[in-house]
């Protein structure tokens, strides 16, 4: 379960995040939608520690990870990030890529951990392979896989899928579907795209100017911005 | 191996070239600047080599000499200093650039300016301050001898060690600004992604500096190359390396020959190690600047071990910066000193700030067209970039003799006997370096902006002037900084090509040094330094106001 309690973010005069206030139950996709600028990577960058907030907390599970005075490393929330441009590193083969993200706790048994992650995500023939040499697709499984080797509590999604064409999006729907169904990881998603909030979210959050605008399930995002729908 | 990841660093992306786009330049040009950089480089250079194999016929003798096992140690000593301070260079100057980059101390803005500061101070003068602070009849080495009486526990600083400490202290910021330069490169998210599973050490150890090898590398070699060609330091903590036996060769015993011989290796050895190292960056292109870039965030606060790491650059950062002004300031005193100096060294002062300023214009211009060229000509690009290596790993003692057997003849002395001399023979010597940076700016520019000013003025001096150079006066600035900088405090080429009447400051500093009047060489020497930090604190106030790109 992740709470975020009166979340405020500063850059300089820019308020970026005010007063944000939500929680994501424990298994659920929390969708993040709203224009650009409104504060959406903000968030998800506060949630996994790579920034601080001026104010208000982040609760995970109900320990205090982030406040003014406190921020628990990134690598101790048992969480993880899909970038919107992937971050892959150019030096790292996709084995290697895997292998980096193995928790330091089970680097003995890594390379069966990794052999399985690569074989689930059919990466086992690309495994020798650096990024560039990757299709679109590939490169998606690619951060999906390092993302999930840790095996997370937590996934943090920034609109992993915009740079991919219609049929590629909808395969890695397909995917992420499938690995929500087979693993009990709690979401966070931000997207652009109200497809993507209908076809998977569970929950829909929406920021705007850094405020929370709306909170609630997918129904009632439904219902409240129906003249959105109905255009 | 294909990373596919294109270069686009301001450093490294110039170590490497690339061929694009249409001509748009005059005809004229190219060989223009290919003629010029004969007659300043490939002539004096080409002579000394025809004479050193032509006497009374063709003849070997003068590389007899290289055999000698006297010639040899000293090789091995030159290539012991050199990668010596190289090593040293680059375990200081990454540290400095993570702890400066990527851990949040307190410290950091204010380390983050001054950690050049040493850069600016000429070498020789580090060495004289250090001769001061640790030379045989030093406070340090009387104290030691009354301490321990019997076993007299000396500080030697006319070693090789003490080269080595010396050189690393004034080159180690070259290492640093390269990797800072990779770290403001380097997309934060790589970092930040690994960050998601791992230790801010971990991150530094398999990402950053990995990805950061280019930088690293580039950096190390500059500081190879510049400590093998160094020839006034060994001179002065009398030590006998390659680059001093050329020097002593010619001006001892007039033997350009054997002078030449001696340059040969030295200059085989550095050319080869920059052919191969901007090789393999062509072949691992590694960081992007792109333009949605997230600037990386500290990867961890300054607690703990990173705090001992910051006190140890405050640390050597003193040792660096104000151990040579106390120590000078400390020695130049009384005040009347500095009277004397300065109603003494007027001349050579004006003479070398003139001197130095138009150099550094030359410099800029020069080295503006020669990447222009570079960038943008189809078949030369490769040529170009190769040939602008040359200079690069020649001494400056052997570019002045190069100079002397072309320009000391009867029908130039016009030139030989001006100071037109110096200002060509400080071009042939720093080309190289004020090169690389308007090689990283103009790879910048996308040829896009030019074709498309090219299709609306089609002139192409109104889409230099408005265009071009308005985008280009970041390099600009600092090629005419470090041309200024570089040219202020050489003392290899006008120790050769000074001419009748006239001194720059380095020369009497030089001179005054074997008069042993240590007060008075403190004193200009403070002069010195103190005219380069206020030249850099002046361009650096003119640049923030006009040279941006807003």
């Amino acid at each position: 379960m992740i709470d975020a309690i009166d979340l405020e973010k500063r850059y300089g005069r820019t308020t970026a995040l005010h007063q944000a206030t939500f929680r994501v139950p424990p298994e659920r996709l929390l969708a993040v939608i709203g224009p650009s600028g409104s504060g959406k990577t903000t968030l998800l960058r506060l949630i996994a520690g790579l920034e601080k907030p001026d104010g208000g907390q982040i609760r995970l599970n109900s320990v205090v990870v982030s406040g003014p005075e406190t921020l628990v490393p990134s690598y101790r929330r048992n969480l993880s990030m899909i970038f919107q441009d992937l971050a892959l590193w150019p030096h790292m083969t996709v084995s290697e890529h895997l292998q980096f993200a193995v928790p330091e706790g089970r680097h003995a048994d890594a390379s069966a951990i990794v052999r399985t992650f690569l074989q689930k995500l059919h990466l086992d023939r690309l495994q020798a392979r650096y990024p560039a040499q990757l299709s679109g697709g590939e490169k998606q499984r690619l951060a999906i896989a390092r993302a999930l080797i840790s095996s997370p509590s937590y996934l943090l999604m920034d609109e992993p899928f915009s740079q991919l064409d219609f049929r590629l999006r909808k395969e890695m729907h397909a995917w992420l579907q499938t690995i929500q169904q087979e693993t009990p990881l709690t979401v966070v998603y931000v997207t652009h795209s109200l497809d993507e909030v209908m076809l998977m979210a569970d929950d829909v959050l929406v920021l705007d100017k850094g405020a929370v605008k709306f909170e609630g399930n997918r129904t009632a995002f439904q219902l409240a911005f129906k003249h959105y729908f109905d255009r | 191996m294909p990373w596919g990841v294109t270069s686009f660093d301001p450093i490294v992306s110039a170590m490497s070239c690339s061929v694009n786009s249409m001509r748009t330049y005059p005809p004229f040009l190219l060989p223009f600047c290919i003629v010029l950089f004969a007659i300043v480089v490939l002539l004096p250079l080409g002579l000394m080599l025809a004479g050193s194999l032509w006497f009374q016929g063709l003849t070997l003798s003068s590389y007899a000499a290289l055999a000698n096992p006297r010639y040899l140690k000293m090789a091995l000593n030159s290539v012991l200093i050199a990668g010596g301070v190289t090593l040293a260079s680059l375990v200081i100057g990454t540290s400095q650039a993570f702890l400066l980059e990527r851990i949040d101390g307190r410290w950091r803005r204010f380390f983050g300016v001054v950690y050049f500061l040493p850069l600016l101070i000429p070498p020789y003068i580090h060495a004289i301050v250090w001769t001061f602070c640790l030379g045989s009849t030093s406070a340090v080495n009387r104290c030691l001898a009354a301490l321990f009486p019997d076993c007299v526990p000396r500080v030697n600083i006319y070693s090789i060690g003490g080269v080595i400490y010396i050189l690393t202290i004034a080159y180690a910021p070259i290492v640093t600004l390269c990797v800072i330069s990779g770290f403001k490169s380097l997309d934060g998210r790589l970092e930040e992604a690994g960050l998601l599973t791992s230790t801010p050490w971990a991150v530094m150890r398999k990402i950053s500096l990995p990805l950061l090898r280019p930088h690293i590398l580039c950096g190390g070699l500059i500081v190879g190359v510049l400590t093998i060609v160094n020839f006034e330091v060994p001179d002065l903590m009398r030590t006998r390396v390659y680059a001093t036996e050329i020097f002593i060769q010619f001006s001892a015993f007039y033997d350009a020959r054997k002078a030449t011989a001696l340059s040969l290796p030295l200059i085989g050895l550095t050319f080869g190690a920059l052919v191969i190292v901007q090789q393999m960056m062509q072949k691992k292109p590694y960081v992007v600047i792109t333009g949605d870039r997230r600037v990386a965030r500290r990867l961890a606060p300054a607690s703990g071990p990173w705090r001992l790491a910051y006190f140890l650059m405050g640390f050597w950062l003193g040792l660096s910066i104000l151990v040579p002004l106390g120590v000078l300031l400390a020695k130049s005193l009384p005040w009347q000193n500095f009277r004397t100096v300065l109603r003494t060294s007027t001349d050579e002062i004006l003479f070398s700030l003139i001197l130095s300023g138009l150099s550094a214009l030359v410099l800029m211009a020069a080295s503006c067209t020669w990447c222009y060229l570079m960038e943008r000509s189809r078949r030369w690009s490769r040529f170009l970039d190769l040939l602008a290596l040359l200079p690069f790993a020649v001494p400056g003692t052997v570019l002045g003799i190069g100079l002397i057997l072309l320009w000391n003849r009867s029908w130039t002395q016009w030139l030989y006997g001006s100071s037109l001399i110096l200002l060509i023979a400080y071009l042939a010597h720093f080309i190289p370096f004020t090169i690389r940076i308007m090689a990283a700016n103009i790879k910048q520019i996308d040829i896009k902006l030019e074709e498309a000013a090219y299709l609306a003025s089609s002139s192409w001096f109104t889409t230099v002037r408005k265009i071009l150079l308005p985008l280009l006066r970041p390099g600009l600035f600092l090629s005419f900084f470090l041309g200024f900088v570089l040219c202020f405090g050489d003392l290899a080429a006008p120790l050769l090509v000074m001419p009748p009447g006239r001194e720059t400051v380095p020369i009497k500093i030089y001179n005054l040094l074997h008069y042993g009047a240590d007060q008075m060489v403190a004193a200009l020497c403070l002069v010195i330094v103190l005219i380069i930090f206020i030249a850099a604190g002046m361009l650096y106030t003119v640049y923030d106001r006009y040279g941006k790109i807003k």
